[in-house]
């Protein structure tokens, strides 16, 4: 087997087990307040999310090239640059969901990209205002907009509601839950499985496994919608319990405000082609739907330190996207950096996991099983 | 330094808060219209206040309509990117 070959290989299985782990942390979003507010069991939740993400990612191809594209020059990408980035972005997605906080996988991806690419060509080959224009404004507009939406969505909510007997109520909006977590799950599922259909399609054109003008392979999207539906099957429990009930704790009415602006948040901005973290978005609409029954509700400490993941995601992952661009660098352009760092990094995620397991469950209640 | 202005689209960004708030607190009225519509429907029907029960199953169906098509409209944006 070639060197090349085997750095795509690499490559391959890296964006896949990015995939995963976008399954893995980003869902817990979708799924949180449908858990918390006993609208469905948690294995069934995450059942369902699994495979409306699944679906999801069948359904447009449109945004699986557009991966970085206007933030980089993409005519400088190399497979390692690729690598690289997506390591960044792994270890960003594993750091924050040790900590149980929710952060945006698509930003620790561009950081991780933007990261390595720093390192290998320079600032030249970043394109700054593609970079505040398509990350830092939406990474802005994103919570504070669904905050808003949220708040002013469940006053009117109570306002209607508010003088019928509560079980009614709250049975009603489980109901509305399963389906607003549902577009929730289709939205994100359709989003971002094409982010790593797009990697992959990149490195095999960087490769000349495919032509420039290529469309993305039907094993590629097989592959990369099996693996985030994979990672959402897992669950991932620590921001689960974040979402869900650390933050704010929730009724029915505000789940269902929280999850139904999040989704008209999300879904408005796409059709006006302004992509928006799913994560920041429903983020936000949690916190909004809290603040607006009560201020001191929230935990804005808790509130406090996802900001803070959020402002570090592009920084910290383009820390570590850097560093292992030029790690791989330190032995040639052949296989055996990525190779070496290919092994660190599944050291480190068995290490990641078994210090987790070892420090016993932190979900018993919101996992169920 | 660039202006705010030239890297975002203000007129782009201000369709997006208005239809997202539009949409957003629109889902959430007229979902919560189905439950009114719905529970109350069933009050009258057990006091048998068949007029007013109509009434409120009638706002009920009307508001679940308005909720399908705000679902069919997120699906076709999905599709449509």
């Amino acid at each position: 087997m070639a060197a090349n070959d085997l750095i795509l290989g690499i490559v391959v299985a890296t964006a896949l087990a990015f995939d995963f782990t976008n399954g893995f942390h980003d869902t817990a979003n979708v799924v949180a307040t449908t858990i918390s507010t006993r609208a469905l069991p948690p294995r069934v939740a995450v059942t369902i999310a699994a495979i409306l993400n699944f679906v999801g990612a069948f359904l447009s191809l449109a945004v699986a090239s557009t991966i970085a594209k206007d933030i980089v020059d993409q005519s400088v990408v190399t497979t390692t640059i690729v690598f690289a980035g997506l390591v960044g972005a792994i270890v960003w997605n594993l750091v924050t969901w040790y900590f149980g906080l929710p952060s945006s996988s698509s930003h620790a991806l561009i950081g991780g990209v933007v990261g390595a690419m720093l390192v290998a060509n320079g600032t030249s080959a970043i394109n700054f205002d593609g970079l505040a224009a398509k990350v830092l404004v939406p990474a802005v507009i994103a919570p504070l907009l669904a905050f808003v939406v949220a708040g002013v969505a469940i006053l009117v909510c109570y306002r209607i509601v508010g003088r019928l007997a509560p079980g009614p109520v709250s049975r009603g909006y489980r109901l509305g839950q399963v389906l607003s977590g549902g577009m929730l799950a289709l939205a994100h599922g359709t989003n971002d499985a094409q982010k790593t259909m797009g990697v992959i399609t990149l490195a095999l054109i960087a490769n000349g496994n495919l032509g420039a003008d290529a469309s993305v392979p039907t094993w590629v999207i097989v592959c990369a919608a099996t693996a985030i539906a994979l990672g959402t099957y897992m669950g991932g429990w620590r921001i689960i319990k974040t979402m869900g009930s650390r933050i704010i704790k929730m009724d029915p009415a505000q789940g269902f405000a929280a999850q139904g602006s999040g989704a008209a948040v999300i879904l408005a901005a796409t059709h006006f082609g302004y992509p928006l973290s799913t994560t920041h978005t429903i983020s936000g609409a949690v916190m909004g739907a809290g603040a607006a029954k009560r201020l001191s509700a929230v935990r804005w400490g808790l509130a406090g330190n996802i900001v803070t993941a959020w402002i570090l995601t592009l920084p910290a992952a383009a820390t570590v996207g850097g560093a292992v661009y030029g790690v791989t660098r330190l032995f040639g352009d052949g296989a055996v950096g990525p190779v070496i760092v290919a092994v660190i990094g599944v050291a480190f995620v068995i290490g990641v996991f078994v210090r987790r397991v070892q420090q016993g469950p932190v979900v018993s209640t919101a996992e169920g099983t | 330094m660039i202006p705010l202005a030239e890297i975002v689209d203000p007129s782009q960004l201000l369709r997006v808060i208005a239809t997202a708030l539009v949409a957003g607190i629109g889902i959430s009225l007229v979902f919560s219209l189905v439950i009114l519509g719905a529970v109350r429907a069933g009050e009258h029907r057990a006091a048998s206040r068949h007029v007013a029960a109509s009434v409120h199953a009638v706002l009920a169906t009307l508001a679940l309509l308005a909720c399908l098509g705000a679902i069919a409209w997120g699906v076709t944006i999905m599709l449509s990117k």
